[in-house]
C-alpha cells in the first residue's frame, strides 16, 4: 500500500510540471452587402385570340429578386420592344406603329407597384414601367409580376405567325 | 527512503526544460468577401485565403491545436442589422510544417477539418504535433491555410457588415 502511494505522487508532480502555451490572433470579417436584382421571363409568350377579329391576349410572368439600398435606394421593372412586329413566313402585318400593342402588369407579389394602367407599346426602345417604386430597404427573393398583352386584331394583316421581342429590365439602387 | 527523494527532485526539475522556448501564431488580419448577387452567386468565396502562420522554437513533441471562434454571434453592420455568423463558413484546406533544421522528429498535423460553419464557441481547425529539434534555437513554421465561404441572400439588407474571429493556438 505504501509503494503504491508513493507512485501516485510521482505522477502528480510530473503532470503538474508539464508547461503548456498558448497564443492568439484575430481576422476582422467584412462582408459587403450591395443593391442588386434579377429578373427572368418565358422565353415565348403566346397570344391567342377566340376568334371572330377577337383581340389577340396572353399572359408572360416575369420572376424577379431584388434588393435596394437601405437608405435613399430604390428599384423598378420596365420593359421595351427591342424590335418591331416580325413576320416569320414574310406575310403583312402589325407594326407597333400603326397597330395597338398595349399592356398592364398586375399579381405583382413583391415591391412596389405594379402599372394598371392599358399602356401601349408604341415604339422599338422606348421603356415601359411594369413595376414601380420599390422604396428602400426591399429586399425580396423569387416574386412575380404578371404582364397581360393586349393585341387589338385587324383584318388587313396575312396569315403568319408574327413575334416582337420585349425586353424586361430589373433596376436597383 | 533518502534515495528516493533525491531521483524525484531531479525529475521535477528537468521537465520545464523539455519545452519549447516560445511559440508565436499570427493570422492574416482582414477577411472580406464583396457584394454579389445571390441568383449567380449564392455561396461568395472570400477575396483572399486566410493564413494561420505558427512559429515555435525549439519544438519538442508538444501536442498542437489550433482553434476558431467569433467573437459575436453575428455580423453587424453600421444600421444595426445582422447576418448570423453561422452563415459563414470556414474550411481548412493546407497545413504544413518546416523545420529550420533537421529535427530529431519531424512534426506532423493531422487532418485537416472543415468545411463547417463559424461558431461563438471554439471549434478544433486542425491537431498535430510540433516535432522535436536538435538545439534549444532551431524553429518549426507550421502554416494552415483556410477557404472561407458566405452564405449569400437576398434577404440581407444593404450595408457593410463586420464580426472578429479569435484563433487560438495551444501546446501542451
Amino acid at each position: 500500500m505504501k509503494r503504491f502511494l508513493t507512485g501516485l505522487t510521482i505522477l502528480g508532480l510530473l503532470l503538474t510540471t508539464a508547461p503548456a502555451f498558448a497564443a492568439t490572433s484575430t481576422t476582422n470579417v467584412q462582408i459587403v452587402v450591395g443593391a442588386d436584382a434579377s429578373i427572368s421571363v418565358p422565353a415565348t409568350c403566346s397570344l391567342t385570340t377566340a376568334g371572330a377579329f377577337a383581340n389577340w391576349t396572353g399572359v408572360c410572368t416575369a420572376s424577379y429578386s431584388v434588393r435596394t439600398t437601405k437608405v435613399g435606394g430604390t428599384g423598378s421593372i420596365t420593359l421595351a420592344a427591342s424590335t418591331d412586329w416580325v413576320a416569320t413566313g414574310g406575310g403583312s402585318g402589325p407594326t407597333l406603329a400603326a397597330d395597338n400593342l398595349s399592356f398592364t402588369a398586375s399579381g405583382n407579389t413583391g415591391p412596389g407597384t405594379a402599372n394598371g394602367v392599358l399602356t401601349r407599346i408604341a415604339a422599338t426602345g422606348t421603356s415601359y414601367n411594369v413595376v414601380t417604386a420599390m422604396g428602400a430597404n426591399a429586399h425580396a427573393s423569387s416574386k412575380v409580376v404578371d404582364t397581360n398583352y393586349v393585341l387589338v386584331n385587324n383584318a388587313a394583316w396575312e396569315t403568319d405567325t408574327y413575334k416582337v421581342t420585349v425586353i424586361y429590365t430589373i433596376a436597383s439602387s | 527512503m533518502k534515495t528516493f527523494a533525491v531521483g524525484l527532485c531531479l525529475v521535477a526539475a528537468a521537465a520545464p526544460a523539455l519545452a519549447l522556448n516560445s511559440m508565436t501564431l499570427s493570422v492574416t488580419g482582414a477577411l472580406a468577401f464583396p457584394s454579389a448577387n445571390p441568383n449567380t452567386t449564392p455561396v461568395v468565396p472570400g477575396t483572399a485565403p486566410v493564413t494561420a502562420t505558427i512559429l515555435i522554437v525549439n519544438p519538442n513533441r508538444e501536442s498542437i491545436t489550433l482553434t476558431v471562434q467569433a467573437d459575436g454571434t453575428d455580423l453587424v453592420s453600421a444600421a444595426g442589422n445582422t447576418i448570423p455568423v453561422g452563415n459563414v463558413t470556414w474550411d481548412a484546406v493546407s497545413a504544413t510544417w518546416v523545420h529550420s533544421l533537421p529535427p530529431r522528429n519531424t512534426a506532423t498535423w493531422g487532418a485537416d477539418n472543415g468545411p463547417q460553419a463559424v461558431t461563438t464557441s471554439p471549434v478544433t481547425v486542425i491537431s498535430g504535433n510540433d516535432g522535436r529539434a536538435n538545439t534549444t534555437t532551431d524553429t518549426v513554421t507550421g502554416t494552415v491555410t483556410h477557404n472561407f465561404t458566405f452564405q449569400n441572400s437576398w434577404l440581407y439588407s444593404t450595408g457593410s457588415y463586420t464580426q472578429t474571429l479569435t484563433w487560438t493556438l495551444t501546446a501542451l
